[in-house]
């Protein structure tokens, strides 16, 4: 199989992507396709989930990334980390999400690690309360339940 | 140059394809999708935050209430600034491992400030990890070099905390750091995986370094912090590609404070030795003939407190010309304040001898605040014909400004004298600059002189304390350069 070839890569809503495969297989299960069947090397990939938006998304942070991996020269640590950063910032709440899901389930690892960590970011040092309102989170606990979680984790020594 | 216009392109790239791909309509949340997203994803997130932090995600609904018992990073940090007392540190430590249901976990790590009975813990976190497979244990001891805990420790030379026999065979292992464990194994030790090892506040033997050492074949960095008990440190295996020594301690026992400390690595790329050794000096017994990045910040205050004058000196030149005889040869050089001053003296002196082979060149003022340093700058660069790069990290604002170069009687003979200028020198960096009096000379000087300079970098002191940087950037870009090529940035 060359390994310069390219793949199509066909999202749930029907939109098709033509991406060098050095790029595609950044994502483990994309390889891991590509290896047990020759079939999918030539045909139409369908990434099951996974709407254009979002893989759009995710073939841009691939694209990045896999020439940085094969020639460090040309994009430095120091560039990509740029890029990292923007690119998640970009992000609104439901994308971030889209892109979770599709990250994890495409086992792009450093992507799911990027997202992951920003998420991550937006938690540290908050009150709970404050956690709740960034990520619509609804708290379903009586307050003689919360009390006593309260109680029983000395979180807030 | 390259990274820069790759940084360029990428901006004015992005601009225009951003705008193409978020312009849509879903900015509205709906629901609560965070907590609709897989449980291995979320534990993922929370495996980015601390303990504290995570444990506290617990609070926030009945689906977030006991994932963070799935974290398979545990790190736990004793926070300086809410003073809690350790007692209440440790057991919300303890409270967390009983709770706790992930059987594999990837890392535990604490960081703790010392009290005197931290050792009570420290044997049910280092069960903890040995039975849940981690692969990276450290228990880090972070001490105010002002406590006399630091001293007890020392003292004592016995600790209240010996490893357990079963950590010394662990095949998972790859991080390892511990702070104040003793270590004293019976039969040989079997870390096979181990690939970083750092031990702090620790009493060592000849014996059992060398016990270490036998059995980690794959040990890359060996970090020892704040050791004693050893003369000779014998890092032969071909493995160990870097190596940290920080503060040795010079005991009451045995241990005569005459005594030099014998290292030999021949097959270390890095090393780096950082703080003061006592009384004692070191010395490099053979050539590390892989070294290429050595980084020397160390002070001998102590060596000129306890001898005279006189002898104080000897050993102080002993020991660094030692030391430079042996790295000449590194690529990289970092020299702290210290040192930075003990290699311009003897130069100056005529007692150095030697040339540098390095092409980058880290000096750290930092903790300098003298008038003569732009001529000590100048001392080292003489003895540094094939720098490539050149860095220096300029002292705090409040320093004094240094002395007027040009009315020195060396200054003539200085002109176009320095080799590194007409041939190499591509890269000038300045951090924490700033501007007193006769910084700009030099920079001045550089670029007039420095005929292959593609970039100087000036990174103006946020703190600020000097005078109008605005002014020094019009002088600057109006200034002559003798290379073409030279930009001029800002930061």
């Amino acid at each position: 199989m060359a390994s310069k070839g390219n793949l199509t890569l066909k999202s749930c809503n029907g939109k098709e992507f033509i991406v060098e495969e050095k790029v595609a297989v950044m994502s483990t299960t994309i390889k891991n396709m590509v290896d047990v069947d020759d079939s999918f090397a030539q045909g139409v990939i369908p990434i099951i989930g996974v709407d254009g938006k979002i893989l759009a998304k995710l073939i841009e942070y691939c694209k990045e990334h896999a020439e940085a991996d094969e020639d460090e020269e040309v994009k430095s640590e120091e560039y990509l980390k740029k890029f990292d950063e923007k690119f998640v910032d970009e992000l609104n709440l439901n994308d971030l999400y889209d892109l979770l899901k599709a990250s994890n389930y495409l086992e792009i690892t450093k992507l799911l690690n990027l997202l992951c960590q920003k998420v991550a970011s937006m938690i540290k040092g908050k009150k709970p309360e404050e956690i709740r309102r960034i990520f619509n989170i609804k708290n379903d606990f009586t307050p003689e339940e919360e009390e006593e979680i309260n109680r029983q984790n000395p979180w807030a020594f | 140059m390259r990274k820069r216009l790759t940084l360029n392109s990428y901006n004015s790239e992005s601009s225009t394809t951003s705008s193409s791909i978020s312009n849509d309509d879903s900015d509205k949340i709906f629901g609560d999708l965070i907590s609709s997203l897989p449980d291995s994803i979320i534990v993922h997130i929370l495996s980015f935050l601390t303990m504290d932090q995570a444990v506290a995600t617990g609070i926030l609904s009945k689906r977030w209430n006991y994932l963070w018992t799935c974290v398979p990073n545990m790190v736990y940090s004793h926070p300086l600034w809410k003073h809690p007392s350790f007692t209440r540190f440790a057991e919300f430590i303890n409270h967390t491992l009983a709770l706790h249901s992930c059987l594999k976990i990837n890392s535990f790590v604490v960081n703790f400030n010392y009290v005197s009975n931290c050792y009570e813990y420290f044997d049910l976190w280092v069960r903890f990890a040995i039975r849940n497979k981690a692969e990276e244990l450290r228990l880090v001891l972070i001490m105010n070099p002002a406590e006399d805990g630091r001293r007890r420790w020392v003292k004592k030379g016995s600790y209240n905390y010996i490893l357990p026999p079963k950590l010394y065979s662990n095949s998972g292992l790859r991080k390892l750091e511990l702070s104040l464990c003793g270590i004293a194994p019976n039969s040989l030790i079997s870390w096979d995986s181990l690939k970083s090892l750092s031990l702090r506040y620790v009493r060592l033997d000849e014996y059992v370094l060398y016990k270490i050492l036998l059995g980690s074949p794959k040990l890359e960095y060996l970090e020892l912090n704040n050791f004693t008990g050893i003369k000779r440190l014998n890092i032969r295996t071909a493995s160990v590609k870097k190596l940290v020594l920080r503060d040795y301690y010079c005991d009451d026992v045995g241990d005569s404070d005459q005594s030099e400390l014998k290292i030999s690595c021949p097959n270390v790329r890095a090393l780096e030795i950082f703080g003061s050794f006592g009384g004692k000096t070191c010395r490099l017994t053979d050539h590390p003939v892989s070294l290429v990045d050595a980084n020397l910040d160390f002070t001998l205050h102590e060596i000129c407190r306890r001898y005279s004058k006189f002898t104080a000196l000897l050993k102080c030149q002993i020991m660094v010309q030692g030391l430079f005889e042996r790295l000449q040869n590194a690529e990289k050089l970092s020299l702290g304040t210290w040192v930075f001053k003990a290699v311009s003296k003897m130069e100056k002196d005529g007692l150095l001898g030697l040339t540098l082979a390095c092409k980058s060149l880290l000096l750290n003022l930092s903790e300098s605040a003298d008038r003569e340093d732009l001529y000590r700058i100048v001392n080292v660069l003489e003895i540094s014909p094939n720098l490539e790069a050149l860095t220096i990290i300029m002292s705090s604002a409040n320093r004094p400004p240094f002395c007027d170069w040009k009315k020195r009687h060396w200054y003539p003979k200085l002109k176009g004298s320095l080799n590194c200028l007409g041939q190499h020198l591509k890269i000038v960096r300045v951090i924490n600059y700033v501007e007193k009096a006769h910084e700009s000379e030099f920079l001045k000087y550089l670029l007039e002189n420095a005929q292959m300079l593609e970039e100087m970098i000036v990174e103006v002191s946020k703190s600020g304390g000097g005078g109008d940087i605005s002014q020094l950037k019009q002088e600057l870009l109006s200034f002559p350069r003798a290379s073409n090529r030279a930009m001029i940035l800002f930061s």
